[in-house]
């Protein structure tokens, strides 16, 4: 017998500049079902949307969309053939009206001119709404609608243009429960109009309670193809992270000593809430989580970044005030952020001005910056971390991401920091680097620092940290000692599968 | 294989001498070009220091300019600054005061209009091209309630001098240009400072986080680039006798216009002092040459507006090529 698929893509594979990224993939989707995909960070998730939308061309493989096979030329192409994206950061014209919003890119006008029909858009509009059961004032802007007010707008646009398969990624990532209940109640309306959904999601109790299906992906390869009622959470994580440790991470020896950074209850509105723990001398703290548990949020709000609500942070016995940058440095901390280009690099200055800058003062006399002892320290780090640069005059726009990160770090050891907050030290470097990066953090944990490491790569943390925090939407999942610490339990913690505190 | 690493050698030389002093062999090339038809008409000292003279008022401004480019913003209010500073230097040079006080006070009302200007940038995230808009307007009129909309005359001998007088045969306006650039390349290239500028340009967020105190730096900034065209102001006003509200109309885009020139990008974290300045001479060179040429004027309008998207464009090759 033929299952009646509205979409088959099957084999699919694609490189990037010789890396794998999708390997043979195959995702099947049956007409008006919901359709789970599921898989850790970087497991190919978005990079398998992509292709289907034609955003990224596939090298190899096959896609057949309503029984006929397609190549689209991105998301516009996609849409009026009946595949839309609902994006998890929504792409709507925020100072125009919904109506407008919806009908942008195919207004109805007075013939051929280009004067638009306001007034039967906005009917049009209003009728589609009252269709889909959405409660919205189509004459209202956009902005001043709710996240989960816009997500619906888009549904509706996708509706508008006759779409059969809608992709949504993570929709409930930031809506409240009665906006998700009413999510799930208009996902079931589509599903009777024999639409079907794509729905990308890390939290479990929404899995079971509307897919049909789920497929789970890792490491850029199909895993597996699964129907909702024959399984269960423990066994979609044992698939999501199912891999063999072949690279190991493993940190030296280091005398852990008396906690030194303590921080209490910390909270910020609307990001996390009371976040505690301690970092001891010597110790590697890993911290993981899924995208947005706010990891990062609670060391740039260390770090003075971001404000604090609530919360107290220690510093050896005493408490530390740390409103700026500034005050963190003065403290010692150092913070390497996670985004290299957006908050680290100086991308038009040189390999000099980038090492140094947090540590300039220490140069200065009589007002002068005295380049020879900055030269001296840049090319020590340069040496120490075997940083490859023809001249500290190069500007740090032409090294590679790896370089960039080691004179990123480099900048920070300058300024001599007891406390060492690296946010995904190792994203996006070549293995060379990485292993360079791993072998300095256990250098300095050695030497009796306090490191702090986020990463979303499970064997990291599990070959890195002495202990695990865990954190998951906004909270402290709990915290793993060395000896309990195993993918599978990170990723229950991480998915709210538990809300158990760990570590006891 | 040794000649090819000997030629790559050579180019790499050129490619470096060109980053770095491409601006001032474009200016050697233009007086080469301008000797070579016009002779020593062009080619005397009277002429050199008549060009420099010319310049010097838009090669100060254009200091202080530069630095708010190099930070990422912009500063459109020079001009009228540069008229309001006017009228209050001429209210002050009128012999009841000691020299040091008109000089003073250029500067000062200078620098308070910068102040201003950064405040808002810093603090209340005004853009700094509204901001400095805003501010390109109020100073035009403060100059001319303080001058009555009148220009103001009849200054002491000693003030007169600052504009008139030469040292070692060297304009004194000249010579305070040439001071200031080089303060400028200590600012810039020597100092903590001129590194904070350059990071500030560079990556605003990375800059915060490396714990630079971004508002401060900015702030300092635009009151430099006022104090700058205070200084501006001082010779202007010397050098024609009077203080007068309608000075200045789009001096403002002739300083962006030296350190475009100049190289700087309106990307931020990139520009030199001294290729501001050799930027400033260019300039003067262009006008003088078209002058000497018999050029009419408004086609040399044309002419100067398609140097500067020229240069921008080479600058563009330049950056990309590299």
């Amino acid at each position: 017998m033929h299952e009646d698929y509205i979409l088959e893509a099957e084999e699919v594979s694609k490189a990037f500049s010789g890396v794998t990224a999708l390997d043979n993939v195959m995702l099947k989707v049956k007409r008006g079902t919901v359709h789970t995909l599921m898989g850790e960070n970087g497991a190919g998730k978005s990079t398998l949307m992509k292709i289907l939308l034609g955003i990224y061309q596939r090298d190899t493989g096959i896609i057949r969309f309503d029984n006929e096979e397609v190549r689209f030329k991105g998301a516009a192409n996609a849409l009026k053939s009946g595949l839309a994206m609902i994006h998890q950061e929504l792409s709507n014209v925020r100072e125009l009206t919904v109506y407008e919003n919806i009908f942008l890119g195919k207004e109805l006008t007075y013939g051929k001119s280009i004067f638009s029909r306001q007034k039967k858009m906005r009917a049009e509009a209003e009728k589609l709404f009252q269709e889909l059961d959405i409660d919205i004032d189509v004459n209202k802007k956009m902005k001043v609608l709710s996240v989960a007010q816009q997500q619906m707008c888009e549904i509706a646009k996708a509706i508008s243009y006759n779409a059969k398969l809608i992709i949504m990624d993570e929709p409930t990532s930031a809506i409240t429960e009665s906006e998700v209940e009413h999510l799930f109640r208009m996902i079931g309306n589509l599903k009777k109009d024999r639409v079907s959904v794509i729905y990308i999601t890390h939290k479990m109790d929404e899995v079971f309670q509307i897919s049909d299906d789920i497929t789970v992906l890792r490491d850029g390869r199909y895993i597996d193809t699964l129907s909702a009622d024959e399984c269960s959470g423990q066994k979609l994580i044992s698939l999501m992270v199912g891999r063999e440790i072949t690279d190991l991470f493993p940190k030296s020896e280091a005398e852990i000593g008396e906690p030194y950074l303590r921080v209490e209850n910390l909270s910020r509105k609307g990001e996390f809430s009371g976040v505690s723990f301690e970092v001891r001398r010597g110790e590697i703290l890993g911290v993981a989580g899924l995208m947005g548990a706010g990891r990062t949020e609670v060391m740039e709000t260390i770090f003075g970044i971001r404000k604090k609500t609530t919360g107290k942070i220690f510093i050896g016995e005493k408490e530390a005030v740390i409103r700026s940058p500034r005050d963190a440095i003065k403290y010692k901390i150092a913070l390497l952020t996670e985004d290299r280009k957006e908050s680290g690099c100086f991308l038009p200055l040189s390999v000099r001005t980038n090492i140094s800058i947090a540590s300039i003062k220490k140069y200065v006399r009589l007002g002068l910056v005295r380049k020879k002892q900055v030269d001296a320290d840049a090319l020590e780090m340069k040496d120490k971390m075997s940083i490859s640069t023809p001249s500290l005059d190069k500007k740090i726009m032409y090294l590679s991401g790896g370089n960039q990160q080691k004179v990123l770090v480099g900048r920070w050891l300058l300024t001599n920091p007891e406390i060492l907050i690296v946010d995904e030290p190792t994203r996006g470097i070549d293995v060379g680097a990485k292993a360079e990066i791993h072998r300095l953090l256990s250098a300095l944990a050695q030497e009796g620092k306090c490191i702090i490491m986020i990463s979303s790569e499970l064997p990291e943390v599990i070959g890195m940290s002495d202990r695990v925090m865990v954190m998951s939407d906004g909270r402290m999942a709990g915290i793993l000692e060395k000896d309990e610490v195993s993918q599978e339990k990170i990723m229950l913690y991480a998915t709210g599968e538990t809300q158990v505190r760990g570590g006891s | 294989m040794k000649t090819k690493s000997l030629n790559s050698k050579y180019a790499a030389l050129r490619k470096e001498i060109m980053d770095k002093y491409g601006t001032f062999v474009i200016l050697l090339a233009m007086m080469l070009v301008m000797t070579l038809i016009k002779g020593t008409n062009f080619l005397s000292l009277g002429n050199l220091t008549n060009i420099m003279r010319q310049q010097s008022v838009i090669g100060i401004i254009a200091l202080g300019v530069m630095l708010t480019i190099i930070t990422g913003g912009t500063d459109l209010s020079g001009g009228s600054v540069l008229a309001l500073c006017s009228c209050v230097i001429a209210t002050f040079a009128h012999g009841d005061y000691p020299l040091i006080v008109p000089v003073m006070m250029g500067i000062l009302v200078g620098a308070a209009t910068g102040l201003v200007n950064g405040f808002f940038i810093a603090y209340g995230h005004v853009p700094p091209f509204i901001m400095t808009l805003g501010m390109m307007s109020a100073a035009r009129g403060l100059a001319l309630i303080v001058s009555n909309s009148k220009p103001i005359n009849g200054f002491t001998d000693a003030f007169n001098a600052i504009g008139a007088e030469s040292w070692f045969g060297i304009p004194i306006a000249v010579w305070l240009l040439i001071a200031m650039t080089v303060l400028f390349y200590f600012l810039l290239h020597k100092s903590k400072f001129g590194t904070y500028v350059y990071a500030i340009g560079g990556n605003q967020t990375a800059a915060k986080v490396s714990g630079i105190n971004v508002k401060i730096i900015l702030t300092i900034v635009y009151t430099i680039a006022g104090a700058c065209t205070g200084l501006a102001a001082l010779i202007m006003t010397s050098r024609t006798l009077a203080g007068n509200p309608s000075y200045g109309t789009a001096y403002e885009m002739d300083a962006i216009t030296c350190c475009i020139i100049g190289g700087t990008s309106f990307t931020g974290g990139i520009g030199r002092a001294v290729n501001t300045t050799i930027g400033a001479f260019i300039m003067g060179v262009l006008t003088n040459g078209m002058t000497m040429l018999q050029i009419d004027p408004n086609s040399q309008q044309v002419i100067k507006g398609a140097v500067i998207v020229l240069a921008v464009l080479l600058d563009e090759r330049k950056n990309r090529r590299s």
